[in-house]
């Protein structure tokens, strides 16, 4: 890569770290993590960016990175679960910790599967259209509407029953 | 913590994410990063290419069976020398002693051609002659 793509590269990553931290934080529910995540999806564009560039929407890619890391995290985590024979636990792993200090709504995210998880964030937090929600996930609109609606009348539930407990 | 609906969510989202305050952007370590991933995918192709090369040159090999070894024994050539003894009207051929093999046993004088020279002198060497 010669210095004016290291450039271009450089201001496209620092225009989007933040959100891109703030959308791995969303969906891993761990700083940290978020963190990890879009670093790791950055460096794989970087490694691919004048193919990226080609393609014309470097958004997009970047952000199916950073949530098939985010399956990916789950589905390994469900599969090391298996490996040592214990219960496979939900998608939603990282979810309910005892004495967890993290916002109500980020705790009920984590209860969602990731796919939901997506949805929910790249549609009520990104603004993105249906449209462009089955873009980034390679799916049918029907398919990012039908979670959006899944997903909308968990957090309802799940806020239902949280405040029950926490109360 | 209450969603009535989906604007009151969005709200919500923006208010919980915008509150996560990242560090500056890594952009060199994600450059180094970046790099080893390149490498790795170099090295992964130049492996691959590899692999190839060798399978084209190894299969091949396996189904092509070496070639038998040729003898070396000295080859036994039999040459017809043109006779200059030929009687007047007759055809004649030169005729080199035959191996010790082969004449073992001494052939009679039937064998020998019409009109020409018997066998035993035929294969001690010399010429022989047919009939026109």
């Amino acid at each position: 890569m010669d210095s004016r793509t290291e450039a271009e590269f450089a201001e496209f990553m620092r225009g989007r770290w933040s959100a891109l931290v703030r959308l791995g934080y969303g969906l891993t529910g761990d700083e940290r993590l978020a963190e990890d995540l879009a670093r790791a999806a950055l460096a794989r564009v970087y490694a691919s960016w004048p193919r990226v560039l080609r393609s014309g929407d470097p958004d997009v890619y970047l952000r199916r990175i950073v949530l098939n890391a985010s399956l990916g995290k789950a589905s390994g985590r469900r599969v090391r679960k298996r490996r040592t024979g214990s219960e496979p636990e939900p998608e939603t792993a990282p979810a309910a910790r005892v004495g967890d200090d993290r916002p109500a709504l980020v705790t009920a995210l984590m209860r969602l599967p990731a796919g939901q998880r997506s949805v929910v964030l790249l549609r009520y937090w990104m603004d993105m259209t249906e449209a462009q929600v089955a873009a980034v996930l390679g799916c049918s609109v029907g398919n990012v509407r039908s979670q959006a609606s899944r997903a909308l009348a968990s957090l309802r539930v799940g806020e239902d029953a949280a405040g029950e407990v926490s109360l | 913590m209450s969603i009535v609906d989906e604007q009151d969510l969005r709200v919500q989202l923006d208010a919980v994410l915008d509150a996560i305050s990242p560090p500056e952007a890594p952009v060199s370590a994600v450059a180094r990063k970046g790099k080893v991933i390149q490498a790795g995918r170099s090295l992964g192709i130049v492996t691959g290419l590899a692999i190839v090369a060798g399978i084209g040159v190894g299969i091949p090999g396996l189904f092509n069976r070496p070639a038998l070894e040729v003898s070396r024994a000295r080859p036994t050539v039999m040459v017809q020398q043109a006779c200059t003894t030929v009687p007047r009207g007759g055809q004649g051929t030169a005729i080199t002693p035959e191996p010790a093999a082969e004449r073992a046993e001494p052939r009679s004088s039937a064998d020998a051609p019409r009109g020409g020279r018997p066998a035993p002198a035929i294969a001690a060497g010399g010429c022989a002659w047919l009939r026109p």
